[in-house]
């Protein structure tokens, strides 16, 4: 439920504020679910491939910003 | 024109998350520590028991006539021509059983309700589902379970093993906790007796043979 809620109040203000980068939203739900996880710690059937599968993405993102600071000009 | 709005696409990628979420949360969560310490005492009876009559034969999980409950027959002492197995699920209230030279116990295994009555075997004879609901869902002592059945065997591996006892007899008699389930559910949903073949561990994983017996064959197996 928190989740849900936190996604939702996440992608109507950074949609407000005109954000049009995708990476931006993915990493605020990223943040938003370890966020969560760690507050409730909520019980899971099988491994929590999803916190991997963000925690790659998230990590993706910042290696790509990483290396774009690294090679501008 | 979902995917060239970037608020939208967002707004799907966050219900997946939600969505995915949703289901790799069980339905009814209880304390894995509550649960393993009354599955670990409840089977602490049970060693007692089989340590005292000294038992060292695999038990044979029968299901009982009236559907959903199985019992474990334990031999102690066989003999040819021993006691049918039909005889023993006719009769599942007794606790010592003895006919000619043959001489067992029967003992209730810890087991995790599946619905009352046999909830019989799926169309292409896997109980994978069942299994599923009972090793992963409902108790959640195992991440995940496959099972395959081969002629008049299942062979089953359970992964991601959480709680298992370390009671010696116990496991040498009834297997280990995700087998003595294993094999309960096999026995309920074949509605035919059934005997822990083999057993194998490595590390968080058991792979399991299970062999179906015949309810003309006596005991002495």
């Amino acid at each position: 439920m928190f989740l849900a809620l936190l996604i939702t109040v996440a992608v109507s203000t950074l949609a407000a504020l005109g954000e049009n980068r995708l990476d931006a939203y993915v990493s605020v739900f990223t943040l938003i679910y370890f966020a969560l996880t760690a507050i409730f710690r909520p019980r899971r059937r099988t491994l929590d491939f999803l916190a991997l599968t963000l925690l790659a993405a998230f990590s993706y993102i910042v290696a790509v910003k990483i290396i774009e600071v690294l090679v501008k000009p | 024109m979902l995917i060239g709005s970037i608020p939208l696409t967002a707004m799907g990628i966050g219900l997946i998350i939600i969505g995915v979420s949703w289901a790799l949360t069980p339905t009814h969560p209880v304390p894995r520590k509550a649960v393993s310490d009354i599955v670990v005492s409840s089977c602490s009876n049970i060693e007692a028991l089989l340590e005292f009559v000294g038992a060292t034969k695999r038990a044979i999980y029968v299901p009982s006539e009236g559907g959903g409950k199985v019992i474990a027959y334990v031999p102690l002492r066989g003999s040819e021509g021993g006691l049918p197995l039909k005889a023993i699920a006719e009769n599942p209230g007794r606790v010592i059983v003895r006919q000619g030279g043959s001489l067992g116990i029967i003992v209730t295994p810890p087991k995790i309700e599946f619905g009352g009555g046999n909830p019989g075997i799926e169309g292409d004879g896997s109980i994978e589902p069942l299994l599923n609901y009972v090793l992963v869902e409902t108790s959640e002592i195992a991440e995940s379970v496959k099972a395959v059945r081969s002629g008049e065997s299942f062979i089953i591996e359970v992964y991601g093993v959480r709680v298992d006892v370390e009671y010696q007899r116990f496991r040498a008699v009834m297997g280990s906790l995700p087998s003595c389930l294993a094999a309960q559910v096999a026995a309920a949903a074949s509605s035919r007796p059934v005997q822990i073949a083999d057993e194998r561990r490595d590390r968080d994983k058991i792979t399991v043979h299970l062999r179906l017996l015949d309810w003309t064959e006596t005991t002495y197996t």
